[in-house]
């Protein structure tokens, strides 16, 4: 008998270990913020949901130009590949609103720039990151810094109306200015009077 | 600055306070630091209560020292004081154009002569938020401004774009993001404006008005509207443009400003033929005077109403 008292107290420290194991495996995976961040870093050719062999999974989307007439911004449609995610959308408006214009319009971000990262949170407040030739390679002008956020701003509310904010950060970082003008420490919303008619 | 004087240096109390927490500390010395702890902290309650301006976000040392002082000393005879701002300096060089003008030298040039200017043929203090090429914050513009209970803030630019063919005078004011915060602020401005004078003077301690102090132009955009009217149109009869129009932008050196306040983008840098003629000192001139007329037809009519 003293001698199987041992074995059978291990057997319950095991027994004991493993149901904490198992508690603790189903608190992992059923608690959280349950505050979820959406970022659209995946390529968009490995995701499931985008099928680009199918017609219907094309989305015609707006993006806005600044004209060289008259300094306004004029829309220009274009095709992306549609999908269940905002987020994967809004990377894929972007990095066409970076290719430029097809039809001769200027497309108001340096032609180095880059997007870094695309975030959309839950409440509808888009985060668009550029790399920090958006700020270095930039006009510094007033036309110029406007140009550039509503161009991105204003194509992005236009299209997706789960898109309500936008912020622009610059090389990861929330910065106070592009170029000495526009407040970029403050979320901007759709501006119509900046479009032209 | 800070409340216990210049040498004190507010981390090292941080440090102080961490230090006492991880360290194990004889008995005596233990209490000894909690009686250096309350004494200190109990300063720190006082300065605050007398102080109420500890917790207003864009204050610089200039405005703090003077809301202090304005316990003691009277304030002078009220003449009001139109601030100058002129854009970029230093390392931030502004705009470039083709031939080398750099936006931060034809600012600068440009407000020296607004500034002599108004002195010569209104009765105002005029202040520069820089005099020479250093670098200023954003924040310090305003704060300046703000300092100076600032009757008119002037911020002077001259423009630069993608578009090769722009041209012509621009003058914006504040365009507010219509989110559902800054509506809240805007309206809450709107109803009580008298009160943005209260905050100035740090006689307020309301921690709502404290934190909209960072919007405080939201309360002078029908003025500041009016003020750029009357720059745009002079600047356009100046220079023969007649669709060049006033605009709105959410600009952060306009945002906190406590008075009528706007931008002016004389002309642009991008443009060969108008960087030619900025960095020219009779065209200056002829800009300084355009935007002095908009000033003086401003001020009549606000005194008017």
């Amino acid at each position: 008998m003293s001698k199987e008292m041992p074995d059978r107290k291990g057997l319950i420290i095991a027994a004991s270990l493993m149901v904490l194991l198992i508690i603790l495996v189903v608190v992992f995976f059923s608690l959280g913020t349950r505050k979820s961040v959406e970022l659209a870093t995946s390529s968009l050719l490995s995701n499931p949901d985008v099928d680009s062999s199918h017609p219907h999974t094309v989305k015609t989307i707006t993006l806005f130009f600044l004209s060289e007439k008259d300094g306004l911004l004029h829309s220009e449609e274009r095709d992306i590949l549609k999908s269940p995610s905002i987020s994967l959308m809004g990377r894929q408006l972007v990095e066409e609103l970076l290719i430029g214009s097809k039809n001769g319009m200027i497309c108001p971000f340096p032609s180095e720039t880059k997007l870094r990262e695309f975030y959309l949170t839950e409440e509808g407040h888009a985060y668009v990151d550029f790399s920090r030739e958006i700020r270095e390679e930039h006009p510094f002008g007033s036309e110029a810094d406007i140009a550039t956020v509503y161009s991105c701003v204003n194509s992005l509310t236009h299209n997706f109306s789960d898109i309500k904010l936008v912020s622009i950060l610059i090389d990861g970082r929330e910065s106070q200015t592009l170029g000495g003008h526009v407040d970029l420490t403050r979320p901007f919303v759709f501006r119509k009077d900046l479009i032209a008619k | 600055m800070n409340i216990f004087g210049r040498g004190f240096d507010s981390r090292r109390l941080h440090h102080i306070i961490l230090v006492a927490k991880r360290e194990p500390v004889k008995k005596k010395s233990l209490g000894f630091s909690y009686v250096i702890f309350i004494v200190l902290m109990f300063g720190v309650l006082a300065g605050t209560q007398e102080r109420p301006f500890l917790r207003v976000s864009v204050a610089d040392s200039a405005y703090l020292s003077r809301s202090r002082n304005s316990e003691r000393v009277p304030l002078p005879q009220r003449r009001r004081t139109v601030v100058i701002d002129p854009g970029h300096g230093g390392l931030e060089t502004g705009a470039k154009g083709k031939f080398g003008a750099l936006e931060k030298n034809i600012t600068l040039s440009i407000s020296k002569k607004l500034k002599a200017i108004i002195e010569r043929d209104l009765a105002f203090n005029v202040e520069l938020t820089r005099d020479k090429d250093v670098e200023v914050s954003l924040e310090q513009r305003t704060a300046l401004a703000n300092y100076h209970d600032a009757f008119i803030f002037i911020s002077i630019h001259a423009n630069s774009s993608f578009r090769k063919k722009a041209r012509g005078p621009e003058t914006y004011f504040l365009s507010l993001n219509a989110t559902d915060r800054d509506a809240r602020r805007l309206a809450y401005l709107e109803n009580n404006e008298s009160e943005i004078g209260d905050k100035i003077f740090g006689q307020d301690e309301d921690d709502i008005k404290m934190i909209l102090w960072d919007m405080a132009q939201s309360a002078y955009l029908e003025q500041s509207s009016m003020l750029a009217d009357k720059i745009q149109d002079e600047l356009n009869s100046l220079l023969r443009t007649k669709n060049r129009g006033v605009k709105q932008a959410p600009f952060f050196v306009l945002a906190g400003v406590a008075c009528p306040a706007v931008l002016v983008e004389t002309a642009f840098l991008s443009n060969a033929d108008e960087e030619k003629k900025l960095v020219s000192e009779a065209f200056q001139r002829q800009l300084a005077q355009a935007i002095f007329r908009g000033l003086v037809r401003f001020i009549r009519e606000y005194s008017n109403e």
